[in-house]
Parts: structure tokens; sequence; C-alpha cells
């Protein structure tokens, strides 16, 4: 593969998913740090193991206080 | 929507391209942390909202998304130029009065509208209180329901779907979402240097679709080019007034729309509307000249800089209406005319361009051959304020209800009512069984009912908020074989605001028992069986009176499993027969209306909705104009979809 230098950054991730080529491959040949950093974030996130998992988020929304909200708010949009 | 919910991502999300991203990549944070307020630090809930409105620093779409942002970034959504603009005009010229009254009120109450790209494509929009739609997959089409009118509610959304009136034909005949007539072209357009919404060059038109209808008729022939479409396809819609803006004792903001009206006024056409016909339909909006009195008395010094009756579009169209059927419907009409005595008198001065005199007002039309309707209602069904008043200063016998919950009749009711909670005495709880919702039996109800002083040798007069609890329980009454009930027309407010009369706070006074003694009539009411095998009976309609949306599937009752309706039922909101604010609407209009669906008096009618209270405000509607075959289906939808009558 080689580096695509044309184009916008949207018009070379699209190329890339089109030949089926995964984050970490794309990110090792493209110059982007903004790939880099996703290919080296994802494998460690942990905003995906809590965010995907409804019983978590339960048990955290817990904890959390509701945002105020007046009583005497009365009106939509 | 639950909290966890509001930010539960699918696992449909990671099989999308945006979901091939690193989180930290659009949102920030500390994604190696484990804990939560550790991993949360730095996080931006919405990266595509930049300040004033967010604390993003750049709107990350923009990296992929180049053109839509570029002038998506000062799009109306996501700027509100044009509310900072209309202030700007009420305002004059004093900067400091601008800095420290009118802008902070706009900061605190307005701009909370504003929508950012997310917003509309992948959660609800944080003025409704956020929550990720689908996920967190992104929507290219924004969803009507929870994107569009979680904002563009009360008036868009309400009058779209029926819940306000009768819905838009576009939805109820062509299920035409917001997008069909608002694409991204215009959703995404920049509106730098507009003052007025309506002047977005790419604001959908009725032409767009609609140009080879004109000329088709004579009303075409005569009112193209003159009229907006609007006045001869919109049917009545809401008025707001009186807003009100302030923070509470905990320093928390808030607005409040003061009141609300149901009308329709023609107005003169004004400088600034983007249209160039002479008459176009006005709707009043809320703000008022002292809207933000909290922040500084008199903010807006050139109030009458900019109209509070302007252009406006309502999204609840159809073909054939009340106003289109008759020339003399508007022709000679006085009250569909915006005239001065509708005006308040602080807004006299902002609407001068707009009021219509008496003098040019058209006149009637002799050649107009339309005969309204004769309609003979049964008017001992309903009374307004001022008679129940009466009957009461007179001491005639009769029984006041209170069909509303407890707590407001501890506010605040009219003295010596009896409380009756309808939403949660009539009828069985919502479980899991056919039973669901569905009415008590005869010989429980008429106990319940003796034991607050209520038998069939008493009139009834039943009152509620202006919903649909009073027709209810005149209904069960009717069921029982009491048939002297009349509803309050207006409800409480009626009593209150119309007719000015107190009203006594505090708990219901001991009731004196009576034995009701019922004498059932079956054929008010049908069961799920009978219902079924009514579908099958040509003499027979069975009327869903739900909203658009609800019929359509798009939007659901919370108690409901299922969405969308009974097969072969015929839709017409009940919404359409009672006012916003709770008044029966005109007998002649209401007749023409449910004969032009060919919901005539021949014909047994089988009205049915979600739970049995809209079809029981349905069924007192249709028996009030003289309908004399009308029954409710019990339960309705809820019971249905629990019954074998669903798989069928």
């Amino acid at each position: 593969m080689t580096h695509c230098q044309g184009g916008s950054r949207s018009h070379q991730w699209r190329v890339w998913r089109m030949l089926g080529v995964s984050i970490v491959a794309a990110a090792a040949v493209l110059s982007s740090d903004t790939c880099a950093a996703a290919a080296a974030a994802k494998p460690a996130s942990s905003c995906v193991a809590c965010h995907t998992d409804a019983e978590k988020l339960k048990a955290e929304a817990a904890k959390v206080p509701t945002p105020p909200v007046s009583a005497l708010q009365a009106g939509k949009g | 929507m639950e909290l966890w919910e509001k930010v539960f991502i699918s696992q449909k999300f990671f099989a999308t391209e945006h979901g091939e991203k690193a989180c930290a990549e659009c949102h920030g944070g500390n994604p190696v942390a484990v804990e939560r307020l550790e991993s949360h630090k730095g996080v931006v809930k919405d990266p595509t909202e930049v300040p004033p409105f967010g604390k993003s620093e750049k709107i990350v779409c923009a990296e992929c998304h180049e053109n839509e942002v570029k002038t998506g970034a000062t799009s109306l959504h996501a700027t509100l130029s044009t509310f900072t603009k209309v202030m700007r005009a009420r305002a004059g010229d004093d900067p400091h009065n601008w800095d420290a009254v009118v802008d902070q009120g706009r900061k605190n109450h307005c701009t909370p509208c504003h929508s950012s790209c997310g917003q509309c494509h992948v959660s609800r929009p944080k003025f409704s209180k956020s929550g990720l739609v689908n996920g967190h997959v992104f929507n290219k089409k924004p969803d009507m329901v929870n994107q569009c009118t979680a904002c563009h509610g009360s008036r868009v959304g309400d009058e779209y779907f029926g819940s306000r009136g009768i819905g838009d034909a576009h939805l109820a005949k062509l299920a035409m979402d917001c997008m069909a007539c608002h694409p991204a072209g215009e959703m995404h357009a920049s509106g730098e240097g507009l003052t007025s919404r309506y002047q977005l060059p790419q604001l959908p038109k009725c032409t767009g679709c609609h140009e080879k209808d004109l000329g088709k008729t004579q009303q075409h022939q005569d009112h193209a080019g003159k009229v907006q479409c609007q006045v001869c396809h919109s049917q009545d819609y809401v008025n707001c007034y009186s807003c009100h803006t302030g923070k509470d004792d905990q320093g928390v903001v808030y607005f409040v729309n003061q009141m609300e009206t149901e009308s329709f006024k023609i107005g003169l056409n004004y400088p600034g509307t983007g249209l160039t016909e002479k008459w176009i339909l006005v709707r009043h909006e809320p703000s008022d000249k002292d809207v933000f009195d909290f922040y500084g008395k008199d903010g807006f010094k050139t109030f009458d800089n900019v109209p509070t009756w302007k252009r406006a579009s309502p999204h609840n169209i159809q073909k054939l209406t009340w106003r289109n059927v008759s020339c003399n419907h508007c022709h000679g009409e006085r009250s569909v005319f915006l005239a001065e005595s509708d005006l308040l008198d602080y807004e006299k001065g902002a609407n001068k361009a707009v009021v219509v005199a008496d003098d040019k007002i058209p006149t009637r039309r002799a050649e107009d051959t339309f005969k309204n309707p004769v309609v003979q209602v049964n008017a001992a069904m309903l009374v307004s304020a001022e008679a129940l008043h009466e009957l009461l200063q007179k001491k005639e016998p009769l029984v006041v209800v209170d069909a509303r919950t407890g707590a407001a009749y501890k506010k605040g009711h009219i003295e010596g009512a009896v409380a009756f909670n309808v939403q949660g005495e009539l009828r069985h709880p919502p479980d899991a069984t056919p039973r669901a919702m569905t009415m008590k039996a005869p010989e429980e109800l008429a106990v319940l009912l003796g034991s607050r002083g209520i038998d069939t040798s008493l009139r009834v007069v039943v009152y509620d908020a202006g919903g649909l609890e009073a027709p209810f329980l005149a209904f069960a009454l009717q069921r029982l074989g009491h048939g002297n009930v009349a509803v309050l027309n207006g409800g409480v407010d009626a009593w209150t605001k119309e007719a000015k009369l107190p009203l006594v706070a505090g708990d219901p006074p001991p009731a004196l028992p009576r034995v009701f003694t019922p004498a059932v009539d079956n054929a008010v009411i049908v069961n799920n069986r009978q219902t079924a095998a009514a579908l099958q009976d040509p003499g027979t309609i069975v009327l869903d009176v739900r909203p658009v949306g609800q019929y359509q599937g798009l939007q659901k009752h919370p108690l409901t499993v299922q969405t969308g309706h009974i097969d072969r039922t015929v839709n017409l909101s009940v919404q359409g027969l009672w006012t916003v604010e709770g008044f029966f609407k005109d007998p002649q209009a209401l007749v023409w209306l449910l004969e032009s669906r060919g919901i005539t008096k021949d014909k047994r009618i089988i009205v049915t909705c979600n739970t049995g209270q809209q079809a029981a405000g349905a069924w007192f509607a249709l028996r009030y104009l003289g309908y004399p075959n009308v029954a409710v289906h019990d339960g309705s939808w809820v019971s249905w979809e629990r019954s074998p009558m669903m798989k069928k």
C-alpha cells in the first residue's frame, strides 16, 4: 500500500474503507496523526467497555446527579 | 429516556464508518483510565458544538464533511442569527440596554434552541434533554420524532402529527417526513445576512410540487399570487402569548408561555416576509414586551419595530378545509381577519401593517352555492361556565364532578365539587392481559360513584382541565344508564379565565353516599371481538381517533407495546374536535369535516384509540353532534395488542 497524498482526509478514509483496509493498517500507511491516535487509543479504550454495557451504565448513571430543571419551566419549541 | 440509554452505544455503531474512529478522537477525555470521573476528564459531550453554544474547539465533522460544515456552521439552526436580529430591532440602539438586559435574556433563554451537527444526526437536541437516538449510529436523515420535532414540537410537530388538530395530509396520505420538504440543502444553508428565516432562498415552496395544480380550479385562478397557499389550506392553529423568563429560587433559568389559544387569522403582508401575496396567515408569537423584565425593565425600547402577529406556515395542511369549501367562510367573515380588537394594548403599534381594517375585508360572494350543514346538537350535553354558575346560584339539584387528579383538585376546584380521578378510577390497570385499560365492571363503578354521592336521580356536570377526562366520565355514566350528564365547555380554565369565577383550595368534603343503581347500556361499548367483527360490516366505521403520528406508527403511546393501527380503520384525530383550550369546536365545521371523511349519521361508528379515553372524547363529540349509533372500543389498542386479535 502506498501513502495517498491526494484528496481530503475523508476521501482517504473512504478509499481505505472501500478497499477493506482495517483502521490499524490504514493508520500505518496514512501520515495522519489522527489515524495513528485512533489506532493507538481504540484497543485500550475504556469508553467502549462501559458505554456498550447497559448494566454498567445503569450502575454508573445512578451516581450522576440529574441536571436541574426549573419547576417553573413550562414551554417547548 | 433513561440516563443510561442516553449514552448507550450499540454494536451497530461499530460497523459504521464513524464507529471506526476512536472515541477520544472526537470527544477527548482519557480513554485509558478506568474510573468514570478520571476517564471523563476533558470530555466534550458534543464535539460538533462550538462556542458560544458548546465547548468544542472545532466542529469535528468538518474533517470529512467540509462542504456541509462550511455553510452549516452559519446556518439558522447553528447560530439562531435571526433571533438576534429581531431582538436587536426591538431593543433599540442603546448598547447598554442590549448588553445588560436583552442579550442576557437571549443567552439564557433563547440560545438553548440552537442545534449542532450532532444534535440533528446522532443525538436528541440539547434543548430536548439530549440522548443518543440510535445507539450513536449517525442518521444521515434526521429522525423526525426524536430530532426535528423534539424541538419543533408544540406548533410544527403537534400540528403535523395531529396532536393538535387533525394533522397534515402530507403525513396522512403520503407519509412525508420533515426532510421531504426541508432537505439538507436548506438545513445546511448559511443564514448570514437574513433578518427572517422566511428569507432563506432554499425555503420550500408549495408550488415546488403543486405547480401543475395551479389553474386547475377556479379558486386557484382567482387566488393564486394574491393569497398565500396556507390561507386556504391550513386549519386553525395555536397561538402563544406572553412568554416570561427568569431564574427560580435555585438559580435555574426557565421560561413560561402564559397562554395558548387556537385561532385562524389572515393578515396583510408586511415587509420582510419573503412573500409577494397580499393576504397571508399570521400567528401570534410568544414574545412579550416585558419578556426579559427579570434582567431589567423596558428592554424592548423599540418593540413596535417588528410585528407580533407574524407570517405563519402551519403544518396542518389539507386539500379541503372548512375555509376553502365556501367563499363566504372568508369573504365577509370578520372573525378570520386580524382585527385591531385582536391585539393586546402593548402590541397595537407593532402590528399596524398587519391588521385588516373592516373596509378592507373582501365582500361576501353571492355566487357561493355552498350550504352549511344543518346541525341539531344535544345542547344539554355541554354547559358553559356562566350557565353552570347560574345553575349553582339557583341551587339547582346537580352534582359537579372534578375529573382531574387529586392534586389538581386540592390546589383549586369549583366549590362543592366531588373529586373523581378519571385517569385512575374507571379502568383496570395496564397489565399484560387483554383486560388492560378496559372499563371496570358496571356494578363496581356504580358502587364507586355512589360512594361519591352520584346517582341517576341527579344531573351531573363534569369538568376537567380542558382534556378528555370529563367526556370520558360522561361516557362511563351513560354506559351505566345515567344520561343526564353535561361537560363544562373549556374546563376549569373557562371557569377561571373566561368567566372570572373563583376556585377554592383543599381536600374534598365528606361525601353523602347514594345508591347508584346501574341500568347498563351495552350498546355504547364493544370489546375486541366485536370490533373485529365490525371491521367486516359495511354499515360500520371503526374510527381511530389517535393522532396521525400514532396511527402511522411513528409515535407510540407509553402504554402500548407496538406501533401502528388496526387494519381497515378510518383515522381522524380527536384533537380536531376540541380546541387546544378544551372548547368544543364549531358544530357545523365538525359535521362537514366528519361527513367529508365518510363518517355519516346513517352508519354505526365504533371509536377506538390507545386506551379508550380519546375514543370516549370522540364518542361524546359525535353524540353531541347528533350521531345516534356510537360505541367505544373498550381498552382500544392497548387491549387489542394484548389479545389474540393482534395475531390475526
